[in-house]
């Protein structure tokens, strides 16, 4: 006969442990597929989320709620009213929030499926669907340029087509090219984008920008605009990330880029508010060039005076102003 | 068993291996008045909860078991030719 192998013993031999059986298996697998579990996940996380940064809203009106899926719902919902209290944040319809009343949002009155069904529109990025306001220049041509939008943009960016700051995502001059043909723009307009002149290759824009803020800008009504933060907001240059992205850059990106459980939401709110203040400052200058030729000259002519060649000790001239 | 896929005899033969042996008891009876809404959020928050839910993941996801990995990428594998396809057998 032949001798047999000897075997080790199996690694598990004698160890007693419980087994859970094939249907618990099946069972577990899709209540953690279900959407049921998923609505369960994002309660709890706003719950947890509320208990670290509202506590005493929890303490008062979440702790002893019961898990029910109309207020897993209500608990998303507060979170965000009171999220919202601090800093400005782009939701979807599923969301009702009201940052004057966060305690209305907690108590929706829906059947469990209804609550379930709003709660499906977060499948996929969870409370990562909400996300801050963001005050960029719109990436998309058709967005950005249609129908003669945002003039200022565009010559801003053909002047400095050939520096460092290129927007080489658009061909600018294909834009001013449709505008002239086909959009209903003026004949003094037209004029100007005509003869635009252009920055050097060389022009140091940081600088340029540095220059004209030195300087500001005098609307007609005599408002003074930092008319360098203007151009860096144009250019997406400002370092606030909330001024330099768009909606819908962040629609493209993975997640909100907010962390909910540690990132400081007053740090965000200031940013937010410094954003916006430059969206507001680039539109009513945007408004005022498209509507008023002399404004659009004034503003070029602030430009170039800026982006003199610093070689020269000729030093900058009186800041210009446009008369109402 | 999974009709459409090319491998699908092998497949269902990982999946038929026996379950891991996990030693905490059946997280579905902890889960339950979470599901049932009974819970509240104080209790939904404990860490019980959470460990439940995590053993949950793991036996849904397998990911302790023998095969999961070979599952995932025989549902990617070209069929295994039959025999008469393939030139010298």
């Amino acid at each position: 006969m032949r001798p047999t192998t000897q075997r080790a013993s199996h690694p598990r031999a004698g160890v007693r442990r419980r087994v859970v059986r094939h249907s618990d298996t099946d069972a577990i697998t899709r209540l953690v597929e279900s959407e049921q579990l998923a609505a369960i996940h994002y309660g709890r996380q706003a719950a947890a989320l509320i208990r670290q940064r509202f506590p005493d809203f929890y303490a008062a009106h979440v702790a002893d709620l019961r898990t029910t899926p109309p207020h897993l719902l209500g608990v998303v919902q507060a979170f965000f009213s009171l999220a919202q209290q601090v800093i400005q944040l782009d939701h979807s319809y599923a969301l009702t929030i009201d940052p004057a009343n966060p305690l209305r949002v907690l108590h929706p009155a829906l059947s469990d499926d209804d609550a379930l069904s709003y709660l499906e529109e977060f499948h996929g990025w969870g409370l990562d669907e909400v996300c801050p306001e963001v005050y960029g220049i719109p990436t998309e041509q058709e967005e950005l340029f249609g129908e003669g939008r945002n003039l200022l943009v565009a010559v801003l960016w053909s002047m400095a087509d050939r520096t460092a700051w290129s927007a080489t995502m658009f061909d600018m001059e294909e834009v001013i090219d449709y505008w002239v043909d086909q959009v209903a723009i003026s004949p003094e307009q037209v004029a100007q984008l005509d003869r635009l002149p252009q920055l050097e290759r060389t022009t140091d824009m940081e600088a340029l920008c540095t220059a004209l803020s030195a300087q500001p800008f005098h609307l007609p009504d005599g408002r003074p605009i930092d008319l360098g933060q203007v151009v860096r907001y144009v250019f997406g240059r400002t370092g606030n990330w909330f001024a330099d992205l768009s909606c819908d850059e962040l629609a493209e990106m993975s997640g909100s880029g907010i962390d909910w459980c540690s990132d400081d939401l007053i740090a965000i709110a200031a940013d937010q508010t410094a954003a916006r203040g430059w969206f507001e400052h680039y539109h009513a200058l945007n408004a005022l060039v498209t509507a008023e030729p002399t404004v659009l000259s004034a503003v070029v002519a602030a430009v170039q005076q800026a982006a003199a060649p610093q070689l020269t000790a000729t030093p900058a001239g009186p800041p210009l102003v446009v008369d109402a | 068993m999974h009709l459409r896929l090319p491998n699908a005899a092998l497949i269902a033969l990982l999946e038929a291996i026996p379950a891991q042996p996990i030693d905490t008891a059946n997280p579905l009876t902890t889960l339950q008045p979470l599901i049932s809404g009974t819970l509240t959020f104080a209790q939904a928050l404990e860490p019980e909860i959470q460990a439940a839910l995590d053993a949950c993941a793991a036996i849904a996801y397998r990911q302790n078991r023998p095969g999961r990995i070979l599952c995932d990428r025989l549902h990617s594998v070209r069929p295994i030719p039959a025999p008469a396809c393939v030139v010298g057998w």
